[in-house]
């Protein structure tokens, strides 16, 4: 069907645009030492980004100190911002860059590397699953070897996934703000999920896919 | 479902699973500390800037309407950028000031009644600075007016030919804003038959705010360079004397113009148009 301009924009388009717009008064705002725009900036994408630094880094101290940098590093950038792409990309790489080197330096620290995941158990206590306890345990498990096969990602590869699964970034953005090729991310992304599954050893299926659905986990 | 797509699902469901509530301390340590780092960055801006209050104007001769006056005024007062906690109202307020400021201006010069200013630098047509402060960066912008008569509205054509797409940035007065390429730039200038009728230069560290007037507007022009100085990003504030407007953070490419067409504000009726040339001194 031919396209009408703006009679065939959907909602999304319109919000997406909206979203957009608010992002540049915001940033606009936020130049200009608006107190109120930097803290509308932090609420807004305050739960995104606390899931991308979760995905990342799963201890909550570390979760909380990644986002708290993240902003005052930002907060810094007062009088000189520039946005380029989304706000909200722009800010999940810089939490992922964070993590990355929170991980680093833990690991630097000492050879505790299963510190950098969280215990089986530790993970199974957080979820909160309704469906019963046969159901709860098969959530557990697949968290449990979820948590551990992640944990066993590359850097880079955990950061793509978790900036396209869970940040719901276009390639294209994390290729450009990671300054890599489009291919490279995406290489990125299908080599992390081949290891996955290697991981997990080819126990998924689409039953366990749906049990996941209903359970949700929390950081503890 | 292939494996790799299902693993793929299966991961996206576990990463949307995670769950992570956001705790009132956290907001407040974040939110405390990110203010905290926000207000003392403007109130080393506004500290700097301080330092140095004073301005010179340059006042320059027409080519070829004699009624235009150019004055290049550098300001070393961060006029937007007051110090302490900037809430919107105040940052609105400074945006007021400027434009109040650039009012304050046009009106000097339409009654001719510029008031004394530090003394003025030798004759010449290119503004003489004053030597930025060593501690910040110099930026400086190439401002070329033109008047655009009737004859010559086929430049405005051949931007679009090229396109590149003229931004609304006012109403009253219709004003409207490009930025170019090099190569833009280049042949858009090669299009034009004309000559500038001026072209002011103002030379500023970072952080401080340069003017321009002429006798039917002025603009203010306040840039700021990223940290490793690749990037300048300009704000520019206008008035014509009754009404006032900004174009905020602009930036081109290194040998890129903003371009800023005016339409009908010459009193001969013609457009004005702005070639914005900015960059490092050293580039230019």
């Amino acid at each position: 069907m031919a396209s009408h301009g703006v009679s065939t924009m959907t909602a999304g388009c319109w919000s997406l645009a909206v979203l957009m717009i608010e992002d540049r008064v915001l940033v606009w705002r936020f130049n200009r030492g608006d107190a109120a725009a930097l803290r509308r900036i932090y609420e807004k994408y305050r739960d995104p980004l606390l899931k991308v630094a979760a995905a990342l880094l799963n201890d909550r101290s570390d979760i909380e100190d990644a986002l708290h940098d993240v902003f005052v590093d930002f907060a810094q950038m007062t009088g000189r911002f520039r946005l380029k792409g989304s706000l909200k990309g722009y800010l999940s790489i810089c939490v992922a860059n964070r993590a990355r080197d929170m991980n680093r330096a833990r690991q630097r620290r000492s050879a505790r590397a299963k510190n950098v995941s969280p215990a089986p158990d530790e993970t199974a206590s957080g979820l909160a699953d309704s469906n019963g306890p046969e159901h709860a345990v098969i959530s557990r498990e697949l968290t449990a070897k979820l948590d551990a096969a992640m944990a066993e990602l590359p850097d880079e590869q955990r950061e793509i996934i978790v900036l396209h699964l869970q940040g719901k970034l276009p390639f294209r953005e994390i290729a450009r703000l990671r300054e890599i090729s489009i291919n490279t991310a995406m290489s990125r992304h299908r080599y992390g999920l081949d290891k996955l599954r290697s991981i997990l050893n080819g126990e998924l299926n689409d039953e366990q896919v749906k049990e996941y659905r209903t359970s949700r986990r929390k950081v503890p | 479902m292939s494996k790799s797509k299902n693993t793929e699902r299966l991961v996206e469901k576990y990463l949307e699973n995670m769950h992570v509530r956001h705790r009132a301390e956290m907001d407040r340590r974040i939110a405390c500390d990110s203010t905290e780092a926000m207000e003392k960055v403007h109130r080393a801006r506004a500290g700097s800037a301080r330092a140095g209050v004073g301005r010179i104007i340059m006042m320059h001769r027409t080519r070829r309407v004699a009624a235009i006056l150019a004055v290049a005024v550098v300001l070393a007062g961060a006029i937007g950028l007051g110090g302490g906690s900037v809430a919107f109202s105040q940052a609105g307020h400074a945006v007021s000031s400027t434009l109040a400021r650039l009012k304050e201006m046009i009106v000097e010069i339409r009654t001719g009644q510029v008031r004394e200013q530090p003394p003025l630098p030798a004759a010449s047509d290119e503004t003489q600075e004053p030597a930025p402060n060593p501690d910040r960066r110099a930026v400086m912008c190439v401002a070329r007016f033109f008047n655009i008569p009737a004859s010559e509205q086929a430049v405005w054509q051949s931007l679009k030919d090229q396109g590149a797409e003229l931004i609304k940035a006012s109403a009253a007065p219709e004003t409207y804003y490009a930025t170019l390429t090099r190569e833009q730039a280049e042949r858009f200038e090669n299009a034009l038959t004309i000559g500038p009728i001026t072209s002011p230069r103002i030379l500023v560290g970072e952080g401080n705010e340069g003017m321009i007037g002429t006798n039917v507007f002025a603009l203010a022009w306040l840039p700021t360079v990223s940290t490793d100085g690749t990037q300048i990003e300009s704000s520019f504030s206008f008035h014509d004397g009754e009404n006032g407007f900004e174009i905020p953070n602009v930036s081109v490419e290194e040998g890129g113009v903003i371009l800023v067409r005016v339409k009908g504000i010459v009193p001969t009726g013609e457009d004005m148009l702005i070639l914005l040339a900015v960059g490092h001194p050293q580039a230019q």
